[in-house]
């Protein structure tokens, strides 16, 4: 399962972005089995995109087949399209590698 | 202002009908303190999508022009409701039929009247792109109370600018009185909307508004309005009556009988100009 979280930036030890769209960074992580087995940081192109930036980003996230998408704040169009594309949306606070070891405990809560 | 004061200024010896075209930031009830009622709502056409005859092929996402279907290859397309400003394009192209319409509400026209002035009001729903399409409906709308009251003139107050809405205020209308201010940005909008105008073969008139509060400047739109036979139909000073006006909500000439003077001379030139 690939989860997306949006970043400060590059690394584990940065933290989650105050939102989602036109965060800096993506951490594009692989959970299997209660684990994660791989990360990667993709940066975020849309960041800086004149308008629509949560469309495009939601795009994105279901362009590389994301399940889980873990951000502070989410608009209302992004969250809109993510659902449509059946991605959850969950609301994570502090350091990624704190949040994502919350996500794989079940601890976050779902954005609706 | 312009418009509620001529309408009120009409309203004493004809029948008047005031259209509150500027669906953005419609603002004519409270100039006239007008308790609006609700006298329908308007809707625009989206796009509805029926996943068993869908192919997922994409083809509605690429001629949308606004960007409000989004789609990726070997998922449904998503739809972004508030984007859409229902042109049909993706109901037209499917080539499965898996597209009907749906709609959604973009507006309110309202009715109301005061001073003798029959308003009708048109307001865009927050967040809503259409406004057009609004005004639009807010005409038809008009023409259509309009066999009821029969009124003598119709006084449409449009948005300021060039866009839909103003196109859309403009259509049909046997004269335009184009209000602009003596600075240079909306002298650039006159004449924009004034070649619009003239694009459409609709007689037009300038009205100054704050005329005296740059004198100099003034002088530069006279000068326009010489060299393109534009005439000036009237100029109205930069006064606190006007701020109190909006204020108490109340017409201008109610504030101050002298006004009536200068509006009265403005409805003389727009009727000879017409006849």
């Amino acid at each position: 399962m690939k989860i997306a979280i949006s970043s400060t930036g590059k690394n584990l030890t940065d933290s989650v972005s105050e939102v989602f769209a036109r965060c800096p960074y993506f951490i594009i992580a692989e959970a299997e089995n209660g684990k994660i087995q791989k990360t990667e940081a993709i940066e975020n192109k849309i960041a800086n995109q004149l308008g629509q930036a949560g469309i495009s980003a939601a795009q994105q996230m279901a362009e590389k087949d994301i399940k889980a998408v873990i951000t502070k704040n989410v608009g209302p169009r992004a969250l809109d399209v993510l659902k449509q594309f059946n991605i959850a949306i969950y609301c994570g606070d502090g350091l990624v590698k704190k949040v994502l070891q919350e996500f794989i405990d079940g601890k976050l809560k779902k954005i609706d | 202002m312009v418009a509620t004061s001529l309408a009120v200024e009409f309203a004493g010896k004809t029948k008047t009908m005031l259209v509150d075209a500027d669906a953005e930031c419609p603002n004519d009830h409270l100039l006239l303190s007008i308790k609006r009622k609700k006298y329908t709502d308007v809707y625009q056409p989206i796009p509805r999508w029926d996943f068993r005859k869908c192919t997922k092929c994409g083809k509605c996402a690429s001629v949308c022009k606004q960007s409000a279907i989004v789609f990726v290859k070997g998922k449904y397309p998503a739809f972004v409701k508030d984007v859409c400003i229902g042109c049909r394009a993706c109901v037209v192209y499917c080539p499965t039929g898996a597209i009907t319409e749906a709609k959604k509400e973009i507006g309110t026209i309202y009715t109301g009247e005061n001073y003798n002035v029959n308003l009708v009001s048109s307001e865009l729903k927050l967040g809503e792109l259409a406004s057009g399409e609004v005004v639009a409906e807010v005409r038809k709308c008009s023409d259509k109370l309009n066999e009821k009251i029969k009124a003598d003139i119709i006084i449409i107050d449009s948005s300021p600018g060039i866009g839909c809405p103003v196109i859309a205020s403009l259509v049909g209308t046997d004269y335009i009185v184009a209000v602009t201010e003596p600075t240079p940005i909306a002298l650039f909008d006159l004449k924009r909307v004034l070649y619009l105008a003239e694009h459409f073969g609709i007689k037009h008139g300038i009205v100054i508004n704050k005329f005296d509060l740059a004198e100099n400047f003034c002088k530069k739109i006279e000068k326009f309005a010489k060299e393109n036979r534009i005439k000036i139909v009237g100029k109205i000073p930069c006064r606190k009556d006007f701020v109190e006006s909006t204020i108490k909500m109340k017409p201008v000439v109610e504030i101050n009988q002298n006004y009536r003077k200068l509006f009265q001379k403005i409805i003389n030139q727009i009727k000879s100009a017409i006849k």
